[in-house]
């Protein structure tokens, strides 16, 4: 897929890791912004509305799973996919609303090709802009939508 | 038999001692308007041993019995006013009068006293007129015997029913603590699922970026800058992985017993200066203000410099962490009489009343949660609390008054009082063995301590001298051979690494020597390496026991006592053959 002008946002409290991956991420073609806790991620997210958000789930504040919710419920963010990054051990289970998932440690690779794919998925509204105006009715899987 | 006058209003008592007065008399009250016929029923009751009291009126008797504990009323059912029946009539009504037993003196009106027993099923009885002593007395006597056991019956089942309140009461608590028992086990296991899921992050954490990075390197393609980025990331997280686990060791070691301290002199402000120099990188990330105040006269402690630097490290790391950016950490080391008191305050939030009793206890952290503002596995402040309180000493965490943020203030005893917390091993060893030496246990024994380390042979020297003993200290092997040979010590204590000439060497020297120039001396050897194997070694070059270094002074103290005993009685059953 083309990378070049995808943005995405890296939101993580750890220096180091928030600077890796946004160092990788912005080598490999991404456009990145990197923010450190939820508020930031919210705020930016509305003003530069990126391709994707990579979400950690440990965060000062409000945690890496409300502030997901609120992008996904926020009228002018509810559209940008949401990859959790996450230290702990969910088992799994994807929380709801969210896109993607990723557990740490978490190579560089890894993390880009899940955005790949959460990306791919979504393509559709970014390939076709009228794919909003049917994606209402339409409930049936579109081909290339991958579970 | 005599008689007081019956006062008005108030009938006589008349106590009789007789020869079968019972434990605890009654009260028989006899009521009759005819004076001798009063006299002449006291006369035949006297033998009974009971109260008897008189009442010459209806009016009388009511008064008295309203008053008393009456157990037989002997009514006469002639009187003038209130007769016999009436009388008898309101004492069966009322309640208060159901265990007070009533006999009718009268002709022979059995209808009447028939009905009268209708009224209850309270004693009612009658003696007919002319009185035979025999009955009425077997008659009284019964009912008073009656009230008794109604009384002692009374009196039993009121006991039963305060021990089945008392019972009740102790198996609500037993069941109460039981439930809190189980509570605080579940919050224990609580506590370790949430320690355990926060660990994982935690390692994982710093893991992240160094897996991260490391496999941009190894793919190549990175510029030099970044490059030199990569591996100061790497390095950064691989130590801060180090340090947790250096402090999930240090927690197991102090849970389990291991941990040991290398007692010496330590002036705090060097330590202070040493924790500050490795601290400043993380207070300037966040533009906060170190300072430290290191009174002249503080005062030396004796303690495990390296130990003590981690304790003042966590609590500054700890205070950087909560102070806000730009603010302050404040550390300030006083005298304060026979100790040392050391202060660090910050300017943070302080510490939340609910958490306060728990910031010194493994696992516990101001919040678990996934929010968690503050990293770390919150094993820091525990650490410091065990070490605190190996070194003899105590800390407390409270709120700075004057504005918010929190306040650590730990207390170390001076070095003055080295040699007495040197008695008590529990001060030195996390084990905590209840072991307490008598100060005379080495008494006018002679002690030859061989350590290079001044300040490790001063302590081990304190240590037995104040046991009792004399000692005599030599700073390299060559001395304390001629020491040994020319002063003729018990007992040998020797530091096994020593540059030039180490343990192994003294002792085979020594055990070369003949016994009269001190060849048997019995030898203790100090080493910190302890494994099977060294010991082996140890007693084969000739020492006879070994203690493991840090010094426990117990230990230590135990093991010189027990060898000079036995080596004096193989001596002494030498000499007596």
């Amino acid at each position: 897929m083309e990378k070049r002008n995808l943005h995405v946002f890296i939101v993580d409290d750890f220096k180091d890791n928030r600077e890796m991956y946004a160092y990788f991420l912005s080598e490999s073609g991404f456009r990145v912004t990197p923010a450190a806790d939820g508020n930031e991620a919210l705020q930016k997210a509305a003003q530069l509305q990126p391709d994707l958000i990579v979400m950690d789930l440990s965060l000062p504040g409000m945690d890496g799973l409300e502030a997901a919710r609120l992008l996904k419920t926020g009228e002018s963010t509810k559209h940008i996919p949401i990859v959790i990054l996450t230290a702990y051990d969910l088992v799994g289970a994807i929380p709801e609303g969210c896109d993607g998932f990723l557990t740490k440690p978490c190579l560089p690779d890894r993390m880009i090709s899940e955005i790949t794919r959460v990306l791919d998925r979504h393509r559709p509204r970014h390939a076709s802009p009228s794919a909003s105006d049917t994606r209402a009715a339409d409930n049936t899987p579109r081909p290339g939508l991958v579970g | 038999m005599a008689s007081t006058p019956t006062l008005p209003g108030e009938p006589e008592t008349k106590t009789v001692h007789g020869p079968e007065r019972p434990e605890r008399p009654v009260n028989i009250l006899m009521v009759d308007d005819q004076p001798g016929k009063l006299l002449s029923y006291e006369a035949i009751l006297a033998g009974l041993g009971e109260n008897l009291l008189k009442a010459s009126s209806g009016k009388e008797a009511l008064e008295y019995l309203l008053r008393h504990d009456v157990a037989v009323v002997l009514i006469d059912v002639c009187m003038p006013e209130l007769d016999g029946f009436e009388l008898a009539s309101m004492i069966r009504s009322h309640p208060r009068f159901q265990k007070t037993a009533i006999i009718l003196v009268s002709g022979v009106l059995v209808e009447d006293v028939d009905r009268l027993r209708g009224y209850d099923s309270g004693a009612v009885d009658y003696v007919s007129v002319p009185i035979v002593p025999e009955i009425l007395r077997a008659k009284v006597g019964v009912f008073a015997e009656l009230f008794r056991k109604t009384e002692d019956l009374q009196l039993l089942n009121q006991e039963l029913e305060q021990r089945v309140v008392e019972r009740t009461a102790e198996i609500e608590a037993l069941l109460r603590s039981t439930e809190e028992a189980r509570r605080e086990a579940e919050q224990a296991n609580r506590l370790k699922d949430e320690f355990l899921a926060i660990l994982s992050h935690e390692l994982r954490t710093p893991l992240n970026a160094i897996t991260g990075w490391a496999h941009m390197l190894s793919a190549g393609g990175l510029d030099p800058a970044t490059q030199v980025k990569a591996v100061e990331s790497i390095n950064r997280n691989a130590m801060l992985q180090a340090r947790l686990i250096a402090d999930l060791l240090d927690v197991s070691r102090i849970v389990s017993g291991k941990l040991r301290l290398d007692l010496k002199r330590v002036e705090l402000g060097s330590v202070i200066q040493a924790a500050i120099d490795t601290a400043r990188p993380a207070a300037e990330a966040k533009d906060i203000q170190l300072a430290a105040a290191v009174a002249g006269d503080a005062g030396a402690v004796a303690g495990d410099p390296a130990r003590l630097q981690q304790v003042v490290s966590n609590l500054l790391s700890n205070a950087i962490k909560f102070a806000p950016a730009g603010g302050s950490v404040q550390v300030r080391v006083e005298n304060a009489g026979s100790s040392v008191e050391l202060t660090i305050q910050d300017d943070g939030p302080g510490i939340q009343p609910g958490i306060l009793p728990y910031v010194f206890e493994r696992f516990r952290q101001g919040d678990a949660s996934t929010t968690r503002a503050h990293k770390g596995l919150g094993l820091g402040l525990a650490i410091v609390r065990h070490l605190i309180e190996m070194h003899g000493g105590t800390i407390q965490a409270q709120n700075r008054r004057d504005r918010s943020g929190a306040i650590f203030k730990a207390t170390l005893p001076v070095s003055d009082s080295l040699a007495s917390s040197l008695s008590g091993a529990p001060v030195f060893s996390s084990e905590g063995r209840a072991f307490e030496p008598s100060i005379s246990s080495l008494k006018a024994m002679r002690i030859l301590v061989v350590d290079d380390e001044a300040d490790a042979r001063e302590v081990v020297a304190t240590v037995l001298e104040r046991c009792g003993a004399e000692v005599m200290v030599a700073a390299a092997a060559a001395d304390a051979l001629g020491i040994l040979e020319r002063e003729r010590p018990d007992v040998l204590v020797a530091d096994i690494e020593m540059p030039a000439e180490d343990g192994y060497s003294l002792i085979r020297k020594v055990r070369s020597l003949p016994g009269n120039r001190g060849g048997d001396t019995p030898a203790v050897a100090l080493t910190a390496y302890a494994s099977a194997s060294d010991r082996a070694r140890l007693l084969e070059a000739g020492f006879s026991r070994h203690v493991p270094k840090p010094v426990q002074p117990a230990e230590l103290i135990t093991v010189i006592g027990a060898l000079a005993k036995s080596h004096s009685a193989q001596k002494g059953s030498r000499e007596t053959i």
